[in-house]
């Protein structure tokens, strides 16, 4: 496939000004409360093996930041999870240009990397990822042998993205662990707990990542895990939160300061378990002023309100 | 069916608010509220003074143009328009500063020329009409040239000297710099259709002269004027710099003052190798928006490709600062100032 996306976010234009990057991709007439407080539901299948395990881990970390990509795409913050929410498809995705109608977007279209343009606007269905891995062939418009392969190309191709080499096999180790078999029954909350949980994920995987000496990944997995949290401190808006967003920003600067030494692996090491403890302090903290954040729809519904009643 | 791409530029995403937004967000990607305090959008201002023009409220128009150029004194058809805004409020004098810097940011640019000249008659100095007669005159043959006249720039052109002539035969014909009668220039042109709709005036001009392009194209509505700019960051992707520089100047003729587009057009000089331009639209988009992250990066590129590391580490810190959650674009000059400096190593040994 040859996804290469606009932005969302038009210069100058109002969608522009969307804080919340969670919502830069919803149609206009989407329900946004829904959106940002709920998802389909990730439908991974337990692994198999801790080597599965290992690889799903950082899969699925990549899968949701926007540092896999480069150029226009990782600047307007998308990421596969934008596109394929928890893995599903996404009928609320639209993007001016892109899309033509919710739900689709132009697959061999202009703009996140240097164009193979085919000239024609011809948007398709993004489809669901759940059950992927049993296909034979992957994409319709230019289809791959390999689930590899396929995210491979759209990764470089696309995204102009340069991940190190071990997450593009990661990332088809998570989507083919991607099974009907193991949905939940229910729609899953946009939590900030669900929220903290992705960024603490990605936090451990780095740790093991760095115990098998490899740092490139855990340098890769701490950005990720640093971007995870600022989608958090997304939802922390107002006065009444100033003292949290404080907390996160120093939470990530902790982890960039792990890091930074990331190419000392004792020092790396010997740097995680306080920052895990940072983190859950922090954590903790966060949840007592939880009903204010924006993960709470009653809070996100008032905030989105006043933003609609100010003058821009 | 033909692709109507929109292509956006993802730089703009977080930015995109940018001044009022950006200005408040304390870096990080979240638009927090500001602590420090509203301060002009001159994009808006440029809007609400393009309005005031349309409606003919010359002191209003001349206050937001004030706003704008306070914030962004390059911008050339704010520049233009504070002119317009002046004659409007009978200080045509005070208008020809405002032509000349317009110029000077944007030799090209033809209405400004055409006002200074019909100014300067006015204010009885057919000298500097003269000037610019020859300099209009100068560039439709630059153009031809390097073989890019637009049509629709040549006819523009082809008008100003006709109303330059005309004016300045007006005036030696009744001998005296008065005579120019006042409401040709005292009326500035360019009002949009909808606006002109009230009881024609007695300014004669209007009825005899052609619809004006290039005015009508800077009253055109926001959106035309995104689109030149998402047209732009095509270009650029396609590498066809020159190109997005000409469509990035009627983006910001139309949208006003943006640190978005004048990243961009910092990015397509240093790509065309204009390095001291390049700078200055850098200086420019971080003057509106001193935590724009895409021209802290390219500002940072450009003063590796100058061989100014140290100058890029300041850039790299800035973006550190700013991207409290991690940025691209803190992580791509990051790579370019390594691979600089492997670069380096390899040459010493
Ligand atoms: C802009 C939205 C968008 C983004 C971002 C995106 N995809 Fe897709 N994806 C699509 C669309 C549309 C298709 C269908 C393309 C086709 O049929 O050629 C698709 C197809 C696929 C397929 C093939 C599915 C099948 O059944 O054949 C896989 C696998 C896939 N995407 C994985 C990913 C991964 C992994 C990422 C992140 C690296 C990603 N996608 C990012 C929109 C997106």
């Amino acid at each position: 496939m040859i996804i290469r996306l606009a932005a969302a976010a038009l210069c100058c234009s109002q969608a522009a000004a969307e804080p919340l990057e969670d919502a830069r991709w919803a149609r206009p007439d989407a329900d946004i409360v829904r959106i940002l407080t709920t998802s389909p539901g990730e439908c991974l299948r337990p692994p198999a093996t801790k080597e599965e395990a290992r690889r799903v881990e950082i899969g699925r970390a990549a899968f949701r930041t926007p540092f896999l990509f480069g150029g226009t795409a990782a600047r307007a913050g998308l990421s596969c999870n934008s596109c394929h929410r928890d893995g599903h498809d996404n009928p609320d995705f639209f993007l001016e240009g892109l899309s033509g109608a919710p739900g689709a977007a132009d697959v061999t279209s202009s703009v996140f990397s240097k164009v193979r343009e085919d000239g024609v606007f011809n948007p398709v269905t993004i489809p669901t990822l759940v059950d992927a891995g049993k296909k034979s062939s992957f994409g319709a418009t230019s289809p791959h042998g390999s689930l590899d392969e396929f995210i491979a190309s759209a990764v470089d191709e696309e995204f102009a993205g340069a991940p190190p080499p071990s997450v593009i096999p990661a990332i088809a180790a998570y989507v083919a662990a991607l099974d009907s078999a193991a949905c939940p029954k229910e729609p899953a909350k946009t939590t900030l707990d669900a929220a903290m949980k992705d960024a603490r994920r990605a936090l451990l995987t780095a740790q093991a990542a760095f115990e098998s000496g490899d740092a490139e990944t855990a340098s890769f997995l701490l950005l990720a895990a640093r971007g995870a949290l600022g989608r958090v401190h997304q939802r922390l808006q107002g006065d009444r939160l100033e003292k949290e967003r404080a907390t996160l920003t120093a939470l990530s600067a902790a982890i960039g300061d792990v890091r930074a030494a990331a190419g000392d692996k004792q020092a790396a090491l010997a740097g995680m378990p306080t920052l895990l403890d940072q983190f859950d302090a922090a954590q903790r903290s966060l949840r007592r002023a939880r009903k204010k954040t924006l993960f709470e729809p009653k809070a996100l519904r008032r905030w989105l309100e006043a933003r609609e009643e100010a003058p821009h | 069916m033909r692709k109507t791409i929109l292509i956006l530029s993802a730089a703009a995403a977080a930015l995109a608010a940018a001044p009022a937004m950006a200005a408040g967000g304390g870096g990080g990607s979240g638009g927090l509220p500001s602590s420090s305090g509203p301060r002009v959008d001159p994009a808006e201002a440029f809007r609400d003074g393009v309005e005031a023009l349309q409606a003919k409220d010359y002191k209003k128009a001349e206050k937001k143009f004030g706003d704008v150029l306070s914030a962004a004194p390059k911008h050339p058809e704010a520049n233009y328009y504070m002119a317009l805004a002046k004659i409007g409020n009978g200080k045509s004098k005070n208008a020809v500063r405002y032509l000349e810097k317009a110029i000077k940011e944007r030799p090209n640019f033809v209405e400004a020329r055409e006002r200074l000249a019909l100014v300067s008659i006015e204010l009885g100095e057919p000298d500097v009409a003269r000037e610019q007669l020859t300099a209009i005159e100068g560039l439709k043959a630059e153009c031809a040239a390097a073989g890019d006249c637009e049509a629709a720039f040549v006819a523009r052109v082809d008008t100003a000297i006709e109303r330059v002539n005309a004016a300045m035969g007006a005036a030696t014909a009744t001998e005296g710099p008065d005579a120019a009668a006042p409401a040709e220039t005292a009326e500035p042109e360019g009002a949009p259709e909808d606006a002109s709709g009230d009881a024609p005036s007695d300014d004669q001009s209007s009825d005899d002269q052609p619809a004006d392009d290039q005015l009508s194209l800077f009253f055109a509505p926001r959106d035309e004027g995104v689109s030149h700019y998402m047209g732009a960051v095509r270009l650029i992707n396609e590498a066809r710099y020159g190109e997005a520089i000409a469509d990035l100047h009627k983006a910001q003729a139309i949208v006003g003052p943006h640190p978005d587009i004048l990243n961009y057009l910092g990015y397509s000089h240093r790509k065309l190798g204009i390095m001291d331009k390049a700078q200055d639209y850098y200086a420019q988009a971080l003057a509106l928006d001193p935590d724009h992250k895409g021209a802290t990066e390219y500002l940072g590129e450009l003063y590796l490709e100058i061989g100014e590391i140290d100058e890029a580490r300041r850039q790299l810190a800035r973006l550190d600062a700013i991207c409290a959650f991690g940025c691209v674009e803190r992580e791509d000059l990051a790579r370019l100032i390594a691979l600089k400096e492997t670069d380096r190593r390899a040459e010493r040994q």
